[in-house]
C-alpha cells in the first residue's frame, strides 16, 4: 500500500504496518516479539526476545506426547508453528532444482473478541522458493493472510496446509501421499511425496530443548520420495528426488542472547540422513546445546555427541557462510552451496538453499542449509 | 573679453586617489575670437570645453564670462537657474559624435534651441541655415537616417540656431572622413564668422588650426 | 563576473525575479501537497485504481475473484482487498465506516512505533478514527478507538469483521478494490507535480475480465479528483508566474548579451571560440539561477513555517521536492533564455519558428475549447492566450501606438520629443511589456474570478442559509418535544445516509421538500417523488432533469427517484441528492441535522434550551455560519491571490531590470539634453510622462487578456475541475484595483533609473 502523496503516514500506512509487523513476527516464529529491531537485516535473536504474554499460551514442557496423524494438525494453543518442506530434485538428464515451502502460523492473542470466519486470531505467512542450479537463479516469494477457510490455514482431515494457491495436502484420507502445489509468476510446482522413513522425533521424543529455558515440539520426516512437474518460465520439467519436512511449534523458543542459527538437513547416498543445527550466541558465536543427529537407513536415530562433531565456516558470500567443513568423529565433509545466491529476500532476509556434501572431493550427499541472523556486520 | 580663466583646475577621483586633469590654467578669449585648443590625447581638451560650457564644476580657480550688455559672472558662482540659462541661451555645442536627439528630425533638432530660448524670430534664419548647409532635402529625416557629415552639419546648425555668444566644438571633424572634414570645417567657420560668435574648438585638424586666430596648447 | 558586479542593480533584479519565481514554485508545491493531504480523509483509496462492486454482497465473489487472480486471470493486478462501506451513528452524527481486510494487501514496511495495541485491530472490535472528535480509548457502538487522525471528515476504518459487526452485515462485502502493478510510477509523478494526473484526466487503463464489472476508482473517489484539481489549479497559476519570470530572465539575458556584444566580438576576433564565449554566460546563469532559487526557497520555507502551514522536519521530502523543482525551473529558465539570447539564427528561421508557434497556439486553443480536453485543455487555453499575447497582441499594439505616436504633430518640440521618447521606450521594452501585461492580466483574471465566485457563493448562502438555528450531531435531539416549545416557530429534520449508484457513491439527504425547502435550492415548488441533485452528481454520472436514479441504500434497500432539479453547491465535488422524507423508510438513515426558526427575539433562549437538552448537539446561528463560510472562502483564496501578486511583483522587478539596463544610455541622453538647455524640471516631467504613458499602455494591453483569463477560469477551469459553474461579474473596481497597483509600480520602476542618474550625473 502506498503512503499519502507527501510520504507522510496515513491510516493506510498504519494498517500496512500493522499487518506487516505481525507477519514479520512469523519469521521469528518463536516468542512474542515485544522487543523490536526494525533493521531489515535484524538478527533473529533481537527479534525474538522473551514474550511477555507467552504465559497465556500452552508451554512446551516435555509432558506432551506426540502422536500421528493427530500432530500434523495446527496447535493453536501454542504461539507459533510451522510446516516446512524442502525438496532436492533433478530431471532424468541431471538438471537440478531445489524447492522450499514454509507455512508459518502465529497466534495474535490468546483470547479473541467475537471469533468468526474472518477473525480466528491466527495469521499465516508463507515462503516459497525455487533454486535453478544450472542457471544459478533463485526465485523467492512471500505472502500473508489471516486464517480463513477460503484463504489460509491448516486442516487436519484430510491434511491441508495452504495459503491461497500454495498448498501441501494429503491426496487421500491418510497423511501420505502428500502433494505440494505452488503457483507463482516465476515458477510452478506440482510434486507428490511418499514416506520412505519413519517420522523422527527430535530431541527427547519430540521435546527439543533450545536453551535452558526454551524449547519446542519438533519432528521431521526425512527423505520423502518425490516426483512431479516443475515449470520455470515457459519450460516444464519432470523431476524426481527427495524431500524433507520439519514441523515445529512453541510458545517460547529463543533467549535474547541468540541472534540466529544454522541448520542442515542432508541425505547421504548411502541411505543415511543427517540433521545438524546450532543456535548462535551473539557474543560467543556458538551454542552448547547444538544438535547433530544421524537418521539411519532403517529410520533409527543416533545422536552425535557434541564434542565429536563440529561445523567450521570456510567461505562467505556477503554475510552468509556458504561453504563449511563438517567434522563428525573421523569423517570430514565439505558442505557447499550449489550456488551462492539462494538468499530469501523476504521481510527478514535469511539464506535457504541447496547444498552438496563432498567427502574427499567425492559427492556423497545433498540437502538444504538454512542460515538466519547473520547480519551484514558479521 | 568673453572668457577669462584664472588658475583653473579640474580633478577627477580615480578610486581612492585624485587626478588633476587641468591645473593652473590661465588665459583669456576675446569676443568673436576663434581659439583652437590642442594637446595630446588625455590632456584635458574635452574637460576644458565642458568646464567652459558649464557642464562640469570647476575645482580650482575661476572662469569669468562676459557678454556685451550683460554683467560679467563667474561660472563657479552662479546658481543653477543662471547656469541653465547660460547653457541654453549663451552657448552652442558641437560634439565629435554629433549627439543629435534621436527622436527628433533634423529640422526639429535644429529648431529645438530656438524653442527653448523662446527666440521665435530666429526660426526662419535657422531654417535658411539648414538650406545653406545643404540639408534641405533631409529636413524630415531622423538622425539614424543621416550620414556622418549630414549629422555634423545639422549639429552645427543646431548650435547656431539661437545665436549664442560662444560656440564650443569638441573635435567636430574627428569622426569624419577627409572630404567631409573639410566641408564641415569650412561651414563651421563660415557660419561662426557670419554670426560673429566666439569659437573655442578642440581639434587635431590642420584645416581648423589654420583658420584659428589663436592656438592654446595644453 | 565583473560585469555582473558592475551592473549589480540589474543583476539584483534578475536574482530577485528568479527568487520570486522560485518562491512561488515552492509555496505552490508545498501548499498543493498540504491541501491534498487535508482534503483527503484517507490515503487508502488513492492506493487502488479499480473497483469491482459486488452487487449481491456475497463474500464468495471476492474469493472467486481472488482465486482467478492467483491463477493468472488478472496479470496487471498487484493486489486486491475486500471492502465493506456504510454509515453508523456515533455521538449524534453520521459517520462513514470503511471495513477492509488489511492482511489481504501487505506491501508496507517496518514501523518502530508499533505497539502491542495494534494486534487488537485484528483480534478485537477496534477502530481507527479519522476526524477531530475522537480520541484513543473512545468506545463507539461497542468498538474501541485505537488510533485517531485529525481531519475535517468523519470516518472509521475497521478490520473487515469489525465493520461487518458494526454495520450489522455479517458475511457481506460491497466491493473489491484492486491495485495495478506499476502504480508506484504514477504516484512518483504526483509527488513531483501534485494534481498533474487529475489535470491530465488520467485514469487507469480500462480492465475487462469476463464475469466481473471492473470500474475505475476515479468515479468512486471524488475527493481525490477534487483535491487533485485544486493542486493542479494552484500549479497552473504558479506556471503563469514562471512564465512571467521567464520573460524577465530572457530580457535580462538579452540586455546582458547586447551590452557585451562588442566585447564578445573582439574576443571572437582574437580566436576565442563561440562555446567558450557562451560558456561565460552559462556560468553566470548558473550562478544567478542558483542564488536566486535558493533565496526564493529559503524565503518560501520561512514564510510557510512562520504561518505554521508546514513543518519542515515533518514534511522534509515534500520540501526537498519543492526545492528541487524551484532550482531546476529557475536555472532551466535562465539557461534557455541565455541560449535564445546568444543564438544566431537568421530572420527566415526566426519567422518560421514564430509562425509555427502561432499555429501551435491557435491549434491548442481550439483543442482546449472542447470540454473533452478536460482540465488540461483549460490550462492550455490560458497559457496559449498568454503566448499569443506575446507573439501577436503586444507587437500589434506596440506597432499601432508607434504609428499613431509618430503621426502626432505637436508645436512644442519638447513635448514632441517626450512623446516620441516614450514610444521608443515602449517599443524597446516589448518583452517586459509582454511579461507585465501577462502579470497584470493574471491578477485581473484571478481577482475577477474570485470576486465573481464570491458573489455567486454569497447569493447561494443567502438562499441556503436563511435566518435560524442549525443543529448538528442532533440524532439524540428530541424533535417532537422541541416542536412544542413556544419559542419555536418552525422545525425541520434532515436525514442522511450514503447510497451507491452504478458508478459511484452519492450523499443522500431526506427532508420535507415543501416549497420553502426547495426554494433554498432554486426550485419553486414542492417535490414528493423526485429528487434534486447537485451539479457535481449530474456531471459525474451524466444526469439531467427527467433521468431516473436507482440508488442502492444500506441494508439492501433500493430507492428509485426522478431528477427534477439540478442545483449548485460549492466546497467539494461529492455528489449529493435530496429526496422527500415521505418517499423513504427512515430506518437506516441518520437524522443528525435539524434547523429551527425561532420566534423573533428568542434565539438565545432557544440555544440555551437546546444545549441543555442534548449534550452532543452543536447549535449555531445561520448568520454565524454564513460569516464563517465566507471567512473560509476568503482564506481559501489567499494563496491564489498571493500568486497573482507575486506575478505582478516579478513583472515590476523585470521592468526595473530593463529600465536599469537602459540606465547607461539614458544617462548619456540626459547629459545631452541638459547641454542643449533642457532643465531638470522638464526632464522630471518628461520621465514621469514617459513612465505614465508606458504604464498606461501596458495596463491597456492587459485588460482584454485579464478579462479573457477570468472568463476561462469561470467557464472552463472551474466546471471541468470541480463541476461548479461561476457567473462572471465584471466589477470595474475589481479590474481597476490590480491595474492601478501595477500602473503605480510600473511608473516607479521606470523612474528609479532617472533618479539614480540624477544622483550620479
Amino acid at each position: 500500500m502506498s503512503s499519502g502523496r507527501d510520504g507522510k503516514a496515513t491510516p493506510t500506512d498504519r494498517l500496512a504496518r500493522i499487518a506487516t509487523i505481525l507477519c514479520i513476527a512469523q519469521i521469528c516464529l518463536f516468542t512474542g516479539c515485544e522487543s523490536r529491531n526494525n533493521e531489515p537485516n535484524a538478527d533473529f535473536g533481537e527479534w525474538l526476545g522473551e514474550s511477555v504474554n507467552a504465559e497465556n499460551y500452552a508451554q512446551v514442557d516435555g509432558s506432551y506426547k506426540l502422536t500421528f496423524p493427530r500432530d500434523h494438525r495446527p496447535h493453536n494453543e501454542f504461539l507459533t508453528e510451522w510446516w516446512y518442506v524442502t525438496c532436492t530434485l533433478a530431471t532424468d538428464e541431471g538438471r537440478r532444482f531445489g524447492v522450499q515451502f514454509t507455512l508459518f502460523r502465529r497466534s495474535l492473542a490468546a483470547s479473541i473478541e467475537e471469533p468468526n470466519s474472518w477473525r480466528s486470531g491466527q495469521i499465516y505467512m508463507a515462503h516459497v522458493a525455487l533454486s535453478d542450479v544450472k542457471n544459478k537463479k533463485h526465485f523467492d516469494f512471500e505472502r500473508y493472510s489471516r486464517e480463513h477457510a477460503e484463504l489460509a490455514g491448516v486442516e487436519s482431515e484430510p491434511f491441508r496446509a495452504f495459503l491461497e494457491n500454495w498448498s501441501l495436502e494429503s491426496t487421500t484420507s491418510k497423511f501420505f501421499p502428500l502433494t505440494l502445489r505452488i503457483k507463482t509468476d516465476a515458477f510452478e510446482v506440482d510434486l507428490q511425496m511418499t514416506q520412505t522413513k519413519p517420522i523422527v522425533l527430535q530431541g527427547d521424543e519430540g521435546y527439543s530443548k533450545k536453551s535452558p529455558n526454551h524449547a519446542s515440539y519438533y519432528y521431521s520426516i526425512p527423505r520423502m520420495a518425490s516426483t512431479g512437474k516443475l515449470a520455470v518460465g515457459s519450460h516444464t520439467f519432470d523431476v524426481s528426488g527427495t524431500s524433507w519436512m520439519d514441523r515445529e511449534w512453541s510458545s517460547g523458543l529463543l533467549g535474547r542472547q541468540y541472534e540466529g542459527w544454522y541448520w542442515f538437513a542432508i541425505s547421504f547416498s548411502d541411505g543415511r540422513d543427517l540433521v545438524v543445527f546450532s543456535l548462535r550466541d551473539r557474543n560467543t558465536g556458538f551454542d552448547d546445546d547444538r544438535v547433530a543427529l544421524w537418521i539411519q537407513t532403517d529410520g533409527s536415530t543416533t545422536p552425535i555427541r557434541k564434542d565429536s562433531w563440529a561445523m567450521e565456516p570456510l567461505r562467505k558470500w556477503k554475510q552468509w557462510p556458504v561453504e563449511w567443513k563438517l567434522s563428525i568423529e573421523q569423517e570430514r565433509f565439505l558442505v557447499s552451496a550449489l550456488f551462492d545466491n539462494q538468499e530469501m529476500n523476504t521481510s527478514i532476509p535469511y539464506w535457504e538453499g541447496m547444498v552438496d556434501v563432498l567427502e574427499r572431493n567425492t559427492p556423497v550427499g545433498s540437502g538444504y542449509m538454512e542460515l538466519t541472523g547473520y547480519s551484514p556486520r558479521n | 573679453m568673453a572668457i577669462q580663466l584664472d588658475n583653473v583646475g579640474k580633478r577627477f577621483t580615480d578610486g581612492n586617489s585624485d587626478r588633476w586633469v587641468l591645473e593652473n590654467l590661465s588665459f583669456s578669449i576675446a569676443e568673436a575670437e576663434s581659439v583652437a585648443v590642442i594637446g595630446p590625447s588625455g590632456c584635458g581638451k574635452t574637460t576644458l570645453l565642458n568646464l567652459l560650457s558649464g557642464q562640469l564644476a570647476i575645482d580650482a580657480g575661476t572662469v569669468q564670462v562676459c557678454f556685451p550688455g550683460k554683467a560679467a559672472f563667474r561660472l563657479n558662482e552662479v546658481n543653477a537657474k543662471d547656469l541653465l540659462h547660460y547653457r541654453r541661451s549663451d552657448i552652442g555645442f558641437v560634439y565629435q559624435f554629433f549627439n543629435l536627439i534621436p527622436t527628433l528630425t533634423l529640422k526639429e533638432n535644429v529648431l529645438l534651441p530656438v524653442e527653448l530660448t523662446k527666440r521665435k524670430h530666429l526660426r526662419e534664419q535657422a531654417l535658411s541655415r539648414i538650406a545653406t548647409l545643404g540639408l534641405n532635402d533631409r529636413i524630415d529625416a531622423f538622425p539614424e537616417e543621416l550620414s556622418g557629415g549630414e549629422q555634423q552639419r545639422a549639429a552645427i546648425a543646431r548650435a547656431l540656431a539661437h545665436e549664442p555668444h560662444i560656440i564650443f566644438a569638441d573635435e567636430p571633424t574627428g569622426n569624419l572622413d577627409a572630404d567631409n572634414s573639410k566641408i564641415v570645417a569650412d561651414l563651421l567657420w563660415q557660419e561662426v564668422t557670419k554670426s560673429n560668435a566666439t569659437l573655442v574648438v578642440a581639434t587635431h585638424s590642420d584645416a581648423i588650426l589654420r583658420r584659428a586666430n589663436r592656438v592654446i596648447d595644453l | 563576473m565583473r560585469d555582473l558586479r558592475r551592473h549589480w542593480l540589474v543583476t539584483l533584479c534578475v536574482v530577485a525575479s528568479l527568487a520570486l519565481a522560485a518562491m512561488g514554485i515552492t509555496v505552490v508545491h508545498i501548499a498543493s501537497v498540504e491541501t491534498v493531504r487535508n482534503l483527503e480523509s484517507t490515503g487508502i483509496r488513492t492506493s487502488y485504481q479499480y473497483v469491482v462492486p459486488i452487487a449481491t454482497n456475497e463474500e464468495k465473489h471476492y474469493f472467486e475473484l481472488r482465486r482467478d487472480w492467483r491463477s493468472g486471470a488478472l496479470p496487471t493486478i498487484e493486489a486486491m482487498v475486500p471492502i465493506l462501506e456504510g454509515t453508523t451513528e456515533a455521538e449524534g452524527r453520521l459517520v462513514q465506516v470503511l471495513g477492509i481486510d488489511v492482511l489481504a494487501d501487505t506491501s508496507g514496511s517496518f514501523d518502530d512505533s508499533l505497539s502491542s495495541q495494534d494486534t487488537g485491530f485484528l483480534t478485537q472490535n477496534t477502530l481507527i478514527a479519522i476526524g477531530s472528535d475522537w480520541t484513543v480509548g473512545d468506545v463507539v457502538n461497542g468498538s474501541t478507538v485505537i488510533a485517531s487522525t485529525p481531519s475535517r471528515y468523519n470516518l472509521f476504518i475497521a478490520d473487515l469483521p469489525t465493520a461487518q459487526g458494526l454495520l450489522g452485515r455479517p458475511g457481506q462485502i460491497d466491493a473489491v478494490w484492486m491495485r495495478r502493478k506499476e502504480a508506484e510510477k504514477f504516484s512518483f509523478v504526483e509527488r513531483i507535480w501534485p494534481g498533474l494526473l487529475t489535470g491530465l484526466g488520467y485514469r487507469a487503463p480500462p480492465l475487462e475480465v469476463e464475469g466481473y464489472q471492473i470500474q475505475s476508482m476515479s468515479s468512486w473517489n471524488p475527493l481525490h479528483s477534487f483535491s487533485g484539481s485544486i493542486a493542479f489549479n494552484l500549479s497552473l497559476l504558479g506556471a503563469l508566474a514562471i512564465l512571467v519570470s521567464g520573460f524577465i530572465a530572457y530580457e535580462a539575458c538579452s540586455n546582458n548579451v547586447r551590452r557585451r556584444r562588442l566585447e564578445m566580438d573582439r574576443l571572437g576576433a582574437l580566436g576565442v571560440d563561440q562555446w567558450q564565449l557562451r560558456g561565460t554566460f552559462l556560468i553566470e546563469a548558473l550562478l544567478i539561477g542558483a542564488i536566486g532559487s535558493l533565496l526564493g526557497i529559503g524565503i518560501a520555507i520561512a514564510f510557510l513555517q512562520l504561518l505554521q502551514l508546514v513543518d519542515v522536519s515533518d514534511s522534509f521530502n515534500v520540501v526537498l521536492i519543492a526545492s528541487f523543482k524551484s532550482v531546476a525551473v529557475s536555472i532551466g529558465t535562465l539557461l534557455f533564455a541565455i541560449h535564445l539570447a546568444t543564438s544566431k539564427s537568421n530572420n527566415r528561421i526566426r519567422k518560421s519558428i514564430y509562425g509555427l508557434l502561432v499555429a501551435i497556439c491557435l491549434g491548442l486553443l481550439l483543442w482546449g475549447a472542447f470540454p473533452v480536453s478536460g482540465l488540461l485543455g483549460a490550462f492550455v487555453v490560458m497559457v496559449g492566450m498568454c503566448i499569443l499575447q506575446v507573439l501577436i497582441v503586444v507587437p500589434a499594439f506596440v506597432g499601432l501606438v508607434s504609428r499613431i505616436g509618430l503621426a502626432v504633430s505637436l508645436t512644442r518640440l519638447t513635448w514632441l520629443m517626450v512623446l516620441r521618447q516614450a514610444i521608443k521606450q515602449f517599443r524597446s521594452f516589448r518583452v517586459p511589456v509582454s511579461a507585465f501585461s501577462i502579470a497584470i492580466a493574471t491578477a485581473i483574471g484571478i481577482s475577477l474570478m474570485v470576486t465573481s465566485f464570491r458573489t455567486n457563493f454569497e447569493d447561494m448562502l443567502d438562499v441556503r442559509l436563511r435566518p435560524g438555528l442549525h443543529i448538528e450531531s442532533a440524532s439524540e435531539f428530541d424533535t417532537s418535544v422541541a416542536s412544542e416549545w413556544e419559542a419555536v416557530e418552525n422545525l425541520r429534520s434532515y436525514y442522511r445516509t450514503v447510497g451507491r449508484l452504478a458508478k459511484g457513491p452519492v450523499n443522500l439527504t431526506a427532508t420535507n421538500l415543501d416549497a420553502w425547502e426547495t426554494s433554498r435550492y432554486g426550485y419553486d415548488s414542492a417535490i414528493e417523488r423526485g429528487t434534486m441533485i447537485n451539479r457535481q452528481l449530474a456531471m459525474q454520472h451524466n444526469l439531467k432533469i427527467g433521468d431516473a436514479l436507482n440508488i442502492e441504500l444500506p441494508h439492501n434497500r433500493q430507492l428509485t427517484v426522478t431528477v427534477v432539479h439540478v442545483f449548485n453547491s460549492y466546497g467539494s465535488n461529492e455528489g449529493r441528492a435530496i429526496v422527500d422524507v415521505g418517499a423513504i423508510d427512515t430506518a437506516g438513515w441518520t437524522r443528525d441535522r435539524v434547523t429551527i426558526n425561532p420566534i423573533a427575539g428568542r434565539e438565545a433562549e432557544l440555544q440555551q434550551r437546546i444545549a441543555s437538552t442534548s449534550s452532543n448537539a452543536i447549535v449555531s446561528d445561520n448568520s454565524e455560519r454564513r460569516t464563517a463560510a465566507l471567512r473560509v472562502f476568503d482564506q481559501t483564496f489567499v494563496l491564489t491571490n498571493a500568486i497573482a501578486l507575486v506575478a505582478v511583483i516579478i513583472a515590476v522587478v523585470g521592468l526595473l531590470s530593463a529600465a536599469l539596463a537602459m540606465y547607461g544610455a539614458q544617462k548619456q541622453e540626459f547629459k545631452l539634453l541638459r547641454t542643449v538647455g533642457i532643465g531638470d524640471r522638464t526632464l522630471v516631467v518628461s520621465t514621469l510622462l514617459q513612465s505614465g504613458l508606458f504604464g498606461f499602455l501596458a495596463c491597456v494591453i492587459a485588460l482584454p487578456l485579464g478579462i479573457s483569463i477570468a472568463w476561462v477560469l469561470c467557464e472552463m477551469v472551474n466546471p471541468r475541475a470541480f463541476q461548479w459553474t461561476i457567473d462572471l461579474h465584471l466589477d470595474p473596481w475589481v479590474v481597476l484595483r490590480p491595474t492601478l497597483l501595477a500602473f503605480g509600480a510600473a511608473v516607479a520602476a521606470c523612474l528609479i533609473p532617472f533618479l539614480l542618474q540624477r544622483k550620479h550625473p
